[in-house]
């Protein structure tokens, strides 16, 4: 019995560490942007393309990262609240119906920002470790 | 005998095919790269997207309407072109090269899958030009999309009537030539999408999507509202005049239909249900059909198994004709957005449906395909 108590709460530490860790992606846009933060439900419309404007008229231009990414398996079940596959599968149905595209997809975390310091309508996610200071961080409301 | 010893063998290469992929794609096990942007053009301005199908059926016993011949289909290569200008504007293509398709020998076929020009005036309003998909019921704006149904092929008997019975016919033309009105609203989890659409409807005298030969218009709508991510109902209806020349009675095609897709967790049902009435130019009789599918699948991993159920009824007179299906088969998938299917499809037809007018009036038919998207 005891020996099952240490097993469990060995589990609950190491799946509390992932979870730790899955809160480490940050979003980043332009420093031009006003907004200084983000609803989560309009996070989600945006990279599914369901919200295409900012407040101020200008059209949103959200950033991905590839489908192997970590950060975007983060982002996928924390904002989009799906698996990357499935996440994928609604693109596809998108693509193949003729109705939206999905957002551009960067190599990686660097380029991300670099698309976003370069693009004043441009929204994007990285890990912290790969903000800079010419980004822009939006808080989660 | 001897075809089906040809087809087993051929069945088991495909198989070993697949497995021997399995396993190179599990060790590798890394995701590709995205595409490069082409010289001259903003990665984010144009997008190539597509699929590639070949598939195989057959049909064991003598008699039926299937393939007895498992004959290997280069169904379709479809390329969709998609350019998004710096402005509201999007011009979407679609490039359907069916079955090898080579001019020179006067096989196969290309095709314009769709072709229109978009302007986004907000999410919620999208105006569309062109030739596109009649956006009617679940299946025909997905057509040959495999990877986005459980079953080999869209249902016949919601979508291909005629197929499966004599005086079975579409419930809306595949395409539509004219305007389209389109977009999404929504509220928190919960979304409502619409479109609307006129045009030039089907013609058998002229190119339906140049020269209208009928000055009353076709005119289709369909509404899907969607209460969480998990959950979709639809309606749609269409309607089109139906003229010939030196015709005296103009004909119609009026068609419902509903749907529902429910995918909670691993689950997978769908049901559809349509029904329409269709005069002919100066005929006197107006016939109806009624067409179902219902189907549940599991996903199981790479594996999704699944059961569906098909049922058309048409009437025409003192005619009347019935079909079913009893579908099962799995779709295992090879990678990211490869997809195997293999199905076993039980048809059997009523005593008067004259399509099914052979000893029996049931058949097998096992059915495959190797999927590819990108």
């Amino acid at each position: 019995m005891k020996r099952v108590i240490v097993v469990l709460i060995a589990a609950l530490l190491a799946s509390a560490a992932v979870l730790g860790e899955s809160g480490n992606v940050q979003v980043i846009v332009n420093p031009a942007n006003p907004l200084t933060s983000i609803d989560k439900t309009d996070l989600s419309k945006i990279f599914l393309k369901k919200l295409s404007r900012w407040p101020n008229g200008q059209p949103t231009q959200p950033v991905d990262l590839p489908e192997g990414s970590s950060a975007r398996a983060q982002f996928s079940s924390q904002i989009l609240g799906k698996a990357v596959s499935a996440v994928s599968a609604y693109w596809q149905q998108q693509i193949f119906a003729g109705k939206e595209l999905p957002p551009m997809t960067k190599a990686s975390e660097a380029e991300i920002v670099a698309y976003v310091k370069a693009n004043p309508n441009s929204i994007g996610y990285v890990s912290t470790a790969s903000v800079t200071h010419e980004v822009k961080v939006l808080a989660l409301k | 005998m001897r075809a089906k010893s040809r087809f087993i063998v051929f069945f088991v290469a495909m198989l070993a095919a697949a497995a021997v992929y399995a396993q190179d794609s599990a060790a590798n096990g890394s995701s590709s790269p995205p595409p490069p942007a082409l010289p001259g053009i903003p990665e984010e301005r144009l997008s190539i997207n597509g699929y590639f199908n070949v598939e195989s059926d057959y049909q064991p016993s003598a008699y039926g309407l299937g393939d007895h011949n498992a004959s290997v289909d280069v169904d379709v290569f479809e390329l969709l072109i998609n350019y998004k200008g710096p402005d509201k504007f999007r011009v979407s293509a679609a490039l359907d090269l069916e079955h090898g398709t080579d001019t020179e020998f006067i096989q196969g076929h290309l095709t314009t899958g769709w072709l229109f020009m978009e302007y986004a005036h907000s999410d919620a309003l999208k105006l569309r030009v062109g030739k596109f998909l009649t956006p009617f019921g679940v299946f025909n704006e997905i057509h040959g999309a495999k990877n986005l149904f459980l079953a080999r092929d869209e249902p016949r008997a919601t979508l291909k009537p005629q197929k499966i019975a004599k005086n079975g016919y579409r419930y809306a033309p595949k395409w539509l030539a004219g305007a389209e009105a389109t977009g999404e609203l929504s509220f928190g989890k919960q979304s409502i999408e619409y479109i609307v659409a006129a045009g030039n409807g089907d013609q058998t005298e002229t190119n339906p999507y140049e020269q209208d030969n009928n000055s009353k218009k076709a005119t289709t709508a369909r509404i899907q509202y969607s209460p969480n991510d998990n959950l979709l109902f639809g309606v749609s209806t269409y309607h089109d005049y139906l003229t010939v020349a030196g015709a005296s009675n103009t004909g119609h095609v009026t068609s419902y239909g509903a749907h529902a897709h429910y995918t909670p967790g691993q689950w997978r049902f769908l049901y559809e249900l349509t029904h329409g009435s269709r005069r002919l130019p100066s005929a006197l009789l107006t016939g109806t059909e009624s067409g179902q599918v219902a189907e549940a699948g599991y996903v199981f991993g790479k594996y999704t198994p699944y059961v569906q159920w098909q049922g058309l009824n048409t009437s025409l007179g003192t005619t009347k004709e019935k079909a079913n299906a009893y579908i099962g088969g799995v779709d295992v998938a090879l990678g990211r957005h490869f997809v195997y299917k293999v199905q076993d499809a039980y048809w059997t037809g009523s005593s008067l449906n004259k399509k099914f007018d052979f000893p029996g009036r049931h058949y097998h038919e096992i059915n495959m395909a190797f999927f590819y998207a990108f």
